[in-house]
């Protein structure tokens, strides 16, 4: 129906060039008559009606040019979209990047794209997620299983420390395999990130301590896609209080206002130099993919979660939400992240 | 809950082709203390005068109360409840303090008497509310500068001020002044009022701010909670993680001949003083207040005539009153604000060759080849680029300035340097410079008097210190 309609609008315009034609040529051939009849010499009755003719088929041509042609590419364009059909085929944005030349058009196409891409990108997302979620959960049921095994012969052998690792384990397993692309509490993010430093204060033994500020209990129940925090409390441990001298301290504030929740996850670790800041900031206000981070420089991988978890909060709520990162040598790293208060 | 009072979302301003603010973002909320530390440049007192109306911007937007605004002027800003107070006061020394605490207020268009016993009525409770400790009676012109501030942050108040913009007002505020701005902030914070409190160092940032958010080239560097910052923690972000302060190391050599001698010393002020610096020391007084030490720059500067005692440079007497030509051709050199001491207009190159022409002009003409050598000699030593030697100073970065100030007075080879206030609002950096500079002077056996209407930094430079009371020395 859509493909007929179009291709009515593209018939309607060519059957009135060829009616513009028509009238040229008529127009043409009456200058011709009336010359003959006030007996002009044949010569110049025929030279002029030329040249009537050919101006009628310059501006025919202009006319075609001007008006046919971009409508029946923009009616092209058009008909390549299919209702339901994927829009994963990147000709097709080529296709919609060329100017029209009408400002009302160039911006209802630029709001396609914006539709497109944004659809596009979600498409992607979504199937990163499900291929990750897959990839874990190879068989997490035995994974589980195994866990459970594995704690319950540490409490019979007095293990304890083992068994609340192990307990840990699965739990975050559980969190972060189960539910991908989720949304959770404050709290039950919290909680998750519990798990994680039980191991990592295993791991590394009064290393650093966790200090946490909840301004507002109201806040513990405000919703944020599912595994936010964790990843920035990694990145503090792992790029900033790792490779540390002496002990360090992670300080998770959270608080809300009438609009916003605000996140901030601060260590007092080595922080970063100013270099590899400015890239992270770029690349969390980029658009690139994480194959091309990835690739672009893969020794220095410090940063690639924060990237996610900007691209993701942006991605879900726009781009005045997201991550800020600050980041001195020596004094340490913040991460401040602002989202809606969704309860 | 915390509720958003104002949030300023990525501003930029460009003045003189120059980013003052470049992507400035933060938000402000209710009965908080938001400290904003910064070195000297960083785009703050921009920043205020833009949310208080003086400026505009180029883009991004402020909201307050949740609402888009585009803040036109002052009065505009004052409507929402915007109040800024500057280290110059803007209260009419004629008038009362309750005149002046009454004059802003919208009332006042429709009143038949100024100020209307109603108005003075509640500016008397708002003072006592308030506890600002200063009599609603007295003049204006009798204040001191900080008991001014004070007053200013209390009629804000009273014309109902929402946020209170404090842009570098603690100058020269002793310890107690400080202390009573502290109180009346956290007062202030208690009645729901929002505080952007901005001041160059991060010590009283620390004592008194809820959040103090650092700022760099225009843009937030680093946010800090309370109980995540210290004075060093700020100090390091702004200036670098291995960034020092400057101590001065003096060794106990033999001490050098006394270069300015001062023996009963009288003028309008000064009663009965007597002090010696020698050549290459540093000696700094303490006054009791800041009239007295007032007086010693006034009488150094050749602006008041000693009416008794002796005043003897290397021996010889001194001319005094003559002004402070009379005084630099004797060999004492004043330096206040640095910024005072320079030709914005000049290059770095020619205010360098006007400090020195003493030495680089025989008659008319000036020496070129002594003059490259000042030149290239200074500017190893002042470590400024060779692209910053060729471009006006008013363009030069505030350390620039700094520098080319301090070390113009060591090119006119002086006998003494007279430094009044030097460390006044500055930021680490130019802490440190003037360190530098007080070092290097000593090595060249220049003798250097320092004074300060505050003790904050004389016993970290001095090395001997006068201490003044009722205009006589009582105690070196």
């Amino acid at each position: 129906m859509r493909k007929n309609k179009a291709g009515r609008i593209s018939g309607r315009a060519l059957a009135a060039l060829s009616a513009d034609c028509v009238v040229k040529i008529i127009f043409a051939a009456v200058v011709l008559r009336y010359l003959c009849l006030r007996g002009e010499s044949a010569a110049l009755c025929w030279g002029i009606g030329i040249g009537v003719a050919c101006v009628s088929f310059i501006l025919l041509y202009v006319e075609a040019k001007t008006f046919y042609h971009p409508l029946r590419e923009l009616e092209r364009a058009a008909a390549s979209m299919e209702p339901g059909e994927a829009v994963s085929d990147a000709s097709l944005l080529e296709r919609w990047n060329a100017p029209t030349g009408s400002g009302a058009i160039d911006r209802l196409i630029g709001m396609f794209r914006t539709v497109i891409k944004s659809d596009y990108d979600s498409r992607i997302l979504k199937t990163q997620a499900e291929i990750h979620a897959l990839q874990s959960q190879i068989n997490p049921h035995f994974l589980y299983n195994t866990l459970e095994t594995i704690r319950s012969e540490a409490l019979t052998q007095n293990c304890g420390e083992i068994a609340e690792m192990t307990e840990a384990l699965a739990t975050l397993f559980r969190y972060s395999i189960s539910r991908p692309g989720d949304m959770a509490t404050l709290e039950q993010e919290l909680e998750n990130v519990e798990n994680y430093l039980l191991i990592q204060q295993y791991r590394f033994p009064q290393k650093f301590e966790v200090v946490k500020h909840i301004e507002d209990e109201s806040v513990l129940h405000c919703r944020l896609p599912v595994l936010t925090i964790q990843p920035l409390v990694e990145n503090a441990i792992h790029h900033g209080l790792e490779t540390m001298i002496g002990a360090g301290k992670i300080t998770i504030r959270a608080f809300r206002t009438q609009q916003h929740m605000v996140v901030s996850v601060a260590d007092n670790g080595c922080g970063m130099p100013p270099g590899r800041l400015a890239q992270v900031r770029e690349a969390m206000e980029s658009d690139e993919d994480d194959a091309t981070l990835s690739s672009r420089d893969s020794r220095k991988k410090a940063g690639i979660a924060l990237i996610n978890v900007s691209r993701r909060i942006r991605f879900y709520y726009g781009p005045e939400y997201g991550l800020q990162i600050y980041s001195t040598e020596g004094v340490g790293t913040t991460v401040e992240l602002t989202l809606p208060c969704n309860e | 809950m915390l509720s958003e009072k104002l949030r300023v979302e990525k501003l930029y301003c460009t003045k003189h082709n120059t980013k003052i603010l470049n992507g400035m973002q933060f938000c402000l909320y209710r009965s908080e203390i938001l400290g904003l530390a910064g070195l000297n440049g960083s785009g703050r007192s921009t920043l205020a005068n833009i949310l208080s109306g003086l400026q505009s911007f180029d883009a991004g937007a402020i909201l307050v109360d949740g609402k888009r605004q585009r803040i036109a002027d002052v009065e505009h800003a004052q409507k929402l409840g915007i109040f800024c107070v500057r280290h110059q006061t803007t209260l009419i020394p004629e008038l009362s303090l309750l005149d002046n605490m009454c004059m802003m207020r919208w009332e006042l268009k429709n009143a038949l008497h100024f100020p209307a016993k109603n108005l003075q009525r509640m500016a008397k409770i708002v003072l006592g509310e308030l506890q600002a400790d200063i009599p609603p009676e007295e003049p204006v012109r009798r204040l001191t500068l900080a008991q001014s501030h004070r007053v200013e942050i209390c009629r804000a108040y009273f014309c109902g001020a929402k946020v209170l913009i404090l842009d570098d007002i603690l100058l020269s505020y002793t310890e107690e002044e400080e202390h009573r701005l502290e109180q009346l902030l956290q007062r202030l914070q208690k009645l729901g009022v929002s505080v952007i409190f901005i001041d160059s160092r991060p010590e009283p940032l620390c004592r008194v701010c809820t959040r103090i958010i650092a700022m760099e080239h225009g843009r937030n560097v680093g946010v800090f909670y309370q109980g995540d910052f210290s004075a060093e923690t700020i100090r390091k972000v702004l200036a670098g993680a291995s960034f020092q302060v400057r101590r001065l190391q003096r060794d106990a050599s033999a001490p050098l001949p006394v270069c300015l001698r001062a023996e009963g010393v009288c003028t309008d002020v000064l009663k009965n003083v007597d002090f010696t610096v020698c050549a290459g020391e540093t000696v700094g007084f303490i006054p009791e207040n800041t009239k007295f030490a007032s007086g010693i720059v006034e009488l150094l500067c050749g602006r008041a005539p000693l009416k008794s005692g002796k005043l003897l440079l290397n021996g010889s007497p001194l001319v005094t009153g003559g002004g402070t030509a009379v005084m630099v051709r004797q060999g004492i050199y004043f330096l206040e604000y640095y910024k005072n001491c320079i030709f914005p207009q000049l290059t770095v190159r020619e205010n360098l060759t006007i400090a020195a022409l003493g030495q680089l002009s025989s008659g008319p003409t000036i020496r070129r080849r002594m003059e490259r050598f000042v030149w290239n000699e200074n500017a190893k030593e002042l470590d400024i680029p060779a692209e910053l030697m060729d471009r006006p100073m008013r363009k030069a970065d505030n350390l620039t300035q700094m520098k080319v100030a301090l070390y113009k007075l060591l090119l006119a080879a002086p006998k003494v340097i007279l430094l009044n206030n030097v460390f006044s609002g500055t930021d680490v950096l130019l802490y440190n410079c003037i360190c530098d500079f007080i070092a290097e002077a000593e090595r060249r056996e220049i003798a250097i008097v320092y004074t300060a209407p505050v003790d904050d930094n004389v016993y970290d430079v001095c090395g001997r210190v006068y201490r003044l009371q009722d205009g006589q020395t009582i105690a070196q």
